[in-house]
């Protein structure tokens, strides 16, 4: 079957894709963000052992990573409203992503948690330390070390996945091709476009990654 | 001699042929069907399966509807027995590319004839004409379309009533989702303020729900046709000439008192008479 | 309720395509990350090179964007596919380049000592891996081959999004006529029953392989992965 590969719809295109692209970093930004707090709060919920707390988390991340992130989209985006809860498109979009990527960052950073040598609680209650300030001085610190290329990688997978929420109206950058090809079918241009762009994005933010976990294990080098 | 026994044998045999022979040729009275379908020995058809009453899913799970008969009827006449058919769902966002992609063979799933489609598809002659129309909450202030400006309004991707409002009301927000349910849910919950699309369909959403209203005015006439690839011209005046045949056998009309309300079923019919069409 | 039970015979039929998508994707998602995944260790660099744009192409762009892809537009350039053979061709695909990395780290894990001392012993190559280090690399790869397993299960719900009529494709379906239909729209039943079956299918997998690494942690002797491995492992568990 015969197609030519129109370059030049491409650069017409990229006003469009821009808009795309930008709706896509911002989700995705905002979503990473709450996924790590998210994280690094339930994995202190779980290793205090917190006595209700830490069951609900069990349960909660024990959900989320058993059924697929689509299911879990369409439940918040459609369902959700139906007893009242409704939220903006972006809202959802964010929520689905932040309840995906939350409960594998507790896992991540539990991880870190679990990682650190038990002698070291033991010092620090030997100094006098109560267990949340342990945490916070000691354990987080160096869970976050252990934990962050899991933790980044979490976040490379939230990035990937905002591309889900193209089927809930997000006019994110998966959203404007799908558009862009029912209205001109443009196919292979518009995928290659967005493949590219993804593939840039990641490749970013993995450099991004590198670099920070080099920072950060500076202090423990040499 | 006249009318000696041979003579008139032959007569008579000569006017038994020419009966059969013109009979037939009435009988089928359409153009030839293309050697890939025969080889196929199926018509693959796209049809929509979340638009009443031309395309839906019933209780089953199996596609129904006008236009899903006249799909069946199409491989009724062209290879003689109305199961040859493979039903396949398609969307106004995808049904171009899977028809240019070889995945079906022909669409008739309330596509309208616009200068940008055939530019990649092959259109029939139109079968039917419509309208566009707005769905709105009931209990909405929106009584026309000016009173749409700065407002938010979904539609189906792909489908033209998204260039009409570009053009001509671009002072509305567009949401823009997968299908006629998704679109509706929207309105229900307050994501927009008003839905969209052909009337026909938005005809049967109103008759059906008491939260939403038709917003009264009708926009952007147009016509139906079913479509096929690019060049396949045989293919196409085939298809012509079986939807022209099953209008005139009545068929069409059967459905359409099979498939839509009672209160509308006029007003369908209206749509599938060409001769009906307003003139703009 | 009722609609439940009305459409029972619909979502058991969106059951069975979820199965057959997931079989087959499992299948052939694990042959390629085993042959993918030796060929990210060996020493020929060529090979490494090939594994490795393979499995940074379907790992870096959405599962969801190469469906699409996939879909529409393999026909362009002549290969016609059904929804069904185009998910099941993506999703193992996919599954195998994530795959690929698990048994990558599976290897990696493995000290390197064993290669040197095999290679001292007189083994050839393929018997260094065929005795040595693939025994070896099977205990530290169960566990994130399950995390994978679960996401595949769960992926083939992507397959509704092209029109595969499997289960959560029939659940759309079936919030879609009721929607249009009846005028209210039934997603919070639905959806959430769709999340429990889902859950159960994939706790009914989990609880399989922990059978299944207990019984071959009894049988092999190696000491338990350190922490480290184990959260470098669950890298590749959790990217979809």
């Amino acid at each position: 079957m015969q197609y030519n590969f129109d370059f030049d719809y491409i650069w017409s295109s990229a006003p469009a894709l821009l808009d795309g692209f930008i709706l896509t970093v911002q989700v995705t930004a905002i979503s990473i963000v709450l996924t790590v707090i998210v994280g690094v709060i339930g994995a202190v919920i779980r290793v205090l052992a917190v006595p209700v707390l830490s069951h609900l988390v069990i349960a909660y991340v024990s959900l989320v990573r058993n059924t697929p992130l689509l299911a879990q989209i369409f439940f918040i985006f459609y369902g959700l409203p139906s007893i009242g809860l409704g939220l903006s498109i972006f809202n959802s979009g964010v929520l689905a992503l932040v309840i995906w990527g939350g409960a594998y960052n507790v896992e991540n950073v539990r991880g870190g948690f679990l990682a650190v040598p038990k002698g070291l609680r033991e010092a620090g209650a030997s100094l006098g330390l109560r267990p949340l300030p342990y945490m916070w001085l000691i354990a987080i610190p160096l869970g976050i070390r252990v934990s962050l290329p899991a933790v980044l990688n979490t976040s490379v997978s939230v990035l990937k996945n905002s591309a889900y929420l193209q089927a809930i109206g997000l006019a994110e950058l998966t959203f404007v091709a799908m558009e862009r090809i029912a209205m001109d079918f443009r196919t292979l241009e518009m995928f290659a476009a967005i493949g590219l762009i993804y593939l840039g994005l990641v490749l970013t933010l993995s450099i991004l990654v590198r670099r920070i976990e080099h920072v950060m294990h500076r202090p423990f080098r040499g | 001699m006249p009318f000696s026994l041979s003579w008139i044998s032959r007569c008579v045999a000569f006017t038994l042929a020419l009966v059969v022979v013109v009979g037939s040729a009435s009988a089928a009275g359409l153009p030839p069907v293309p050697d890939a379908i025969k080889d196929a020995g199926l018509v693959r058809v796209g049809t929509k399966c979340d638009y009443p009453p031309y395309g839906y899913l019933d209780n089953q799970g199996k596609p129904q509807g006008v236009e899903v008969n006249l799909g069946r009827q199409i491989a009724k006449y062209a290879l003689g027995d109305s199961s040859k058919v493979e039903l396949v769902c398609v969307t106004s966002a995808n049904r171009i590319p899977s028809l240019v992609g070889g995945k079906i063979d022909v669409i008739i799933a309330t596509m309208g004839i616009n200068a940008k489609r055939k530019e990649v598809i092959d259109f029939t002659d139109p079968y039917a004409w419509g309208g566009s129309e707005i769905v709105v909450p009931s209990d909405s202030s929106v009584k026309g379309m000016a009173d749409l400006k700065g407002k938010t309004v979904v539609f189906i991707k792909g489908a033209w009533q998204i260039p009409w409002f570009e053009k001509n009301l671009p002072d509305v927000q567009t949401l823009k989702l997968d299908s006629v349910s998704d679109a509706l849910q929207a309105l229900l919950q307050g994501r927009a303020d008003a839905y969209a699309h052909d009337l026909t369909v938005l005809a049967g959403l109103a008759k059906n729900n008491k939260k939403i209203r038709l917003g009264g005015e009708v926009y952007q006439i147009g016509f139906t046709g079913a479509g096929v690839r690019k060049g396949e011209t045989e293919w196409r005046d085939f298809v012509s000439a079986a939807i022209k045949k099953a209008a005139e056998d009545g068929l069409t009309a059967k459905w359409i008192r099979e498939h839509v309300e009672p209160d509308l079923q006029d007003a369908v019919m209206n749509t599938w008479d060409l001769d009906k069409a307003p003139k703009s | 309720m009722d609609l439940l039970v009305d459409s029972s015979g619909l979502f058991f039929d969106g059951l069975v395509w979820t199965f057959k998508l997931a079989l087959l994707t499992l299948f052939f998602a694990t042959a390629i990350s085993m042959i993918v995944g030796v060929m990210s260790v060996t020493g020929l660099r060529l090979l490494r090179a090939v594994a490795l744009i393979y499995v940074e192409f379907f790992r870096d762009i959405p599962l969801l964007v190469s469906l699409f892809f996939v879909y529409f537009g393999a026909p362009l350039i002549g290969i016609p596919l059904d929804p069904f053979a185009a998910s099941a061709a993506t999703l193992s695909l996919w599954g195998g380049a994530n795959g690929a990395e698990i048994v990558r780290g599976g290897f990696n894990s493995i000290p390197q000592h064993q290669r040197t001392s095999a290679a001292a012993l007189g083994l050839k190559p393929w018997e260094i891996y065929w005795f040595v280090l693939a025994p070896q690399a099977l205990l530290p790869i169960i566990p994130p081959f399950t995390g994978l397993f679960t996401l595949l299960i769960q992926s083939t719900s992507l397959a509704a999004l092209i029109g595969v009529p499997e289960f959560f494709r029939i659940a759309q379906i079936v919030v879609e006529r009721t929607t249009m239909i009846e005028g209210h729209s039934p997603a919070f039943l639905v959806f959430g029953v769709v999340l429990l079956v889902y859950y159960a299918i994939c706790s009914v997998l989990n609880l399989g392989t922990r059978k299944l690494e207990q019984y071959m942690h009894t049988r092999t002797a190696r000491t338990v992965v350190s922490a480290e491995v184990q959260i470098i492992d669950r890298r590749a568990e959790e990217s979809v």
